[in-house]
């Protein structure tokens, strides 16, 4: 039995030692989990999302818990990527994949960090954030086709053969028209979710809870199925690998995400249920994978199907 | 400052009681061999198949033997532990304030203050030189201190000898009157002040950043759960943070 999973994207075969991987979200650096739990376990990790100066987390409240979830608004939460190659990486065991989340403002921006991720060793994929242009007011690069392309293919271009990621943005968009952009730029592989929107009220003191504008991005076990069919359409769409997230709160939903089609999955809400959980995750994971006698994630990927009346 | 650890254990005991608002709090307690820990530090609880998995911060009020005691408040989502109940718990967290051989320190506090400021009380012994309780309520039996005198205001407590002579100040009250108590003392005294900083803690680790205030020098920030949640006066700017310092632990 085997918790390695193998890709083939870009010409080049990409493994991990297992499918689980932190979500850019809540993780902070990375580092910060490294007492409490054994992070040369995971698949890969990535610190929340960076850009080309530190960030300045929201003065308002940040965090609220909700049905099912959480709802967060976090503002730039993140030191600048050069900080981040600096300071935090050294701290970092070996083992797991690193993967940088990159945000920008501009174009220019992201292919300028793009390059230097690139020419950092220890940094093995580049994932775009497209949550892009990142808190200019300007509307998404990912709604104009030709920007769309511009940014992945900036990027692309000083990777430096580097698999690239995109990241899809919070909200709703049409998943043929991601996966036909997205794959004509040359992108590696795609997160098929990121947040829905969400707010929540206190009735009696009649503010909103969370967030500088009273909302944020909800995230949580209540978003699991529409995560999850966001997915199948994503693995349907793409021809290239594609990597789940929403959440992911347990063994059983590594194995249905991958089942749908997922290559890897990215935790994100439920480290924050505990420090240690994708320690956990990955032995629940083991012993699930015993228990349904799965050899290989490689040989299930995909092949959920639809149950028929007759078969049932 | 102790190394924070986690682990998987129970409730051992959800004892009822009148708490200082009048409304019934708990005491519980959770098994947990040895605790090392210092006055202000708290642990990160989360009930495991209870309802309440999202992770509660809850200051450590006492740790002896095989177990340590929180107090929960009846609005926390952990209110309903009971004994025998399954819970995650990492910790210990934060940084208390420490007093230096001889130093004194006076506490001001409103009612539901007392669950973070219990500890200090208890500690400092005979190096406070009063207790202060602001607003309503009956704090003495939860602090298990005398009051010195009860007021609707801080600010009426700044010309007090046993608070204008203390070393240091420790303070839990609503983020309003902080910035008033700010606003009213001298700066001396500004400077003796610790508050506490009621952020809304997430992680517990500095990861997530939900408790991150602006303040300081660093243009990014510092997260609370790890550098306080007890912290000067001086180090926080109200007029930048105040409006995500609405929760208390």
């Amino acid at each position: 039995m085997s918790m390695q999973v193998t890709c083939h994207t870009g010409g080049r075969t990409f493994s991990l030692a297992n499918p689980v991987m932190s979500a850019p979200g809540g993780v902070g650096n990375v580092v910060e989990f490294r007492h409490l739990t054994d992070l040369t376990k995971l698949g890969a990790v990535i610190p929340n999302s960076l850009m080309n100066q530190d960030g300045a987390p929201s003065a308002a409240t940040k965090f609220c818990c909700a049905d099912a979830g959480f709802i967060s608004a976090y503002g730039a939460n993140n030191i600048s990527l050069q900080n981040f190659i600096d300071e935090q990486m050294p701290l970092l065991p070996d083992g797991p994949k690193l993967i940088v989340d990159l945000k920008a403002r501009t174009m220019a921006e992201m292919a300028e960090m793009a390059a230097l991720a690139a020419k950092t060793k220890r940094i093995d994929c580049i994932e775009i954030n497209l949550i892009c242009p990142y808190g200019t007011g300007e509307p998404a690069y990912y709604s104009d086709p030709d920007k769309l392309k511009r940014l992945v293919g900036g990027v692309k271009d000083v990777s430096g053969g580097k698999p690239v990621i995109a990241k899809a943005p919070g909200g709703d968009f049409s998943m043929r028209y991601m996966a036909e952009v997205l794959q004509e730029s040359g992108i590696d592989m795609f997160v098929s979710f990121n947040c829905l929107n969400g707010c929540s009220i206190d009735i009696r003191t009649r503010t909103y809870r969370c967030g500088a504008g009273g909302g944020g991005g909800f995230f949580g076990a209540g978003i699991k199925p529409y995560a999850l069919s966001r997915l199948r359409e994503a693995a349907s769409a793409f021809s290239i690998p594609v990597i789940g997230a929403g959440g992911i709160n347990s063994a059983e939903d590594v194995i249905e995400y991958i089942l749908a089609g997922a290559f890897a999955v990215q935790i994100g809400s439920a480290n924050l249920k505990r420090p240690d959980f994708m320690e956990k995750l990955l032995v629940d994971l083991e012993k699930l994978m015993n228990e349904l006698d799965i050899h290989s994630l490689d040989e299930i990927r995909g092949t959920a199907k639809v149950a028929h009346v007759d078969a049932r | 400052m102790n190394q924070a650890t986690i682990k998987d254990t129970m409730v051992r005991t959800a004892e009822p009681f009148i708490g200082a608002d009048g409304r019934i709090w708990k005491r519980v307690s959770v098994q947990w061999e040895n605790l090392c820990y210092a006055p202000g530090q708290y642990v990160m609880l989360a009930g495991v198949k209870c309802g309440a998995d999202w992770p509660t911060p809850l200051t450590i009020q006492r740790a002896t033997g095989d177990r340590f005691t929180v107090i929960i408040h009846p609005d926390c989502p952990l209110y309903g532990l009971k004994a025998g109940d399954a819970v995650a718990v990492w910790g210990p967290n934060g940084t208390g304030v420490a007093m230096a051989s001889g130093e004194t320190a006076a506490i001001i506090t409103d009612a539901r203050g007392c669950l973070p400021v219990r500890p200090y009380v208890e500690a400092f012994g005979d190096h406070l030189s009063g207790v202060y309780l602001v607003g309503g309520g009956d704090a003495s039996t939860v602090l298990r201190a005398d009051i010195t005198e009860k007021a609707d205001d801080p600010a009426e407590l700044k010309d007090r000898a046993a608070v204008l002579n203390a070393d240091k100040v420790l303070m839990a009250l609503p983020v309003g009157l902080i910035v008033k108590w700010k606003q009213a003392v001298p700066d001396d005294l500004a400077a003796r002040t610790y508050a506490f900083i009621a952020a809304k803690i997430a992680c517990g680790v500095g990861g997530c950043k939900s408790c991150f205030i602006t303040s300081g020098d660093r243009s990014f920030g510092f997260p609370v759960c790890c550098k306080g949640p007890m912290l000067p006066l001086t180090a926080v700017d109200f007029a930048r943070d105040q409006d995500s310092l609405i929760h208390y632990i």
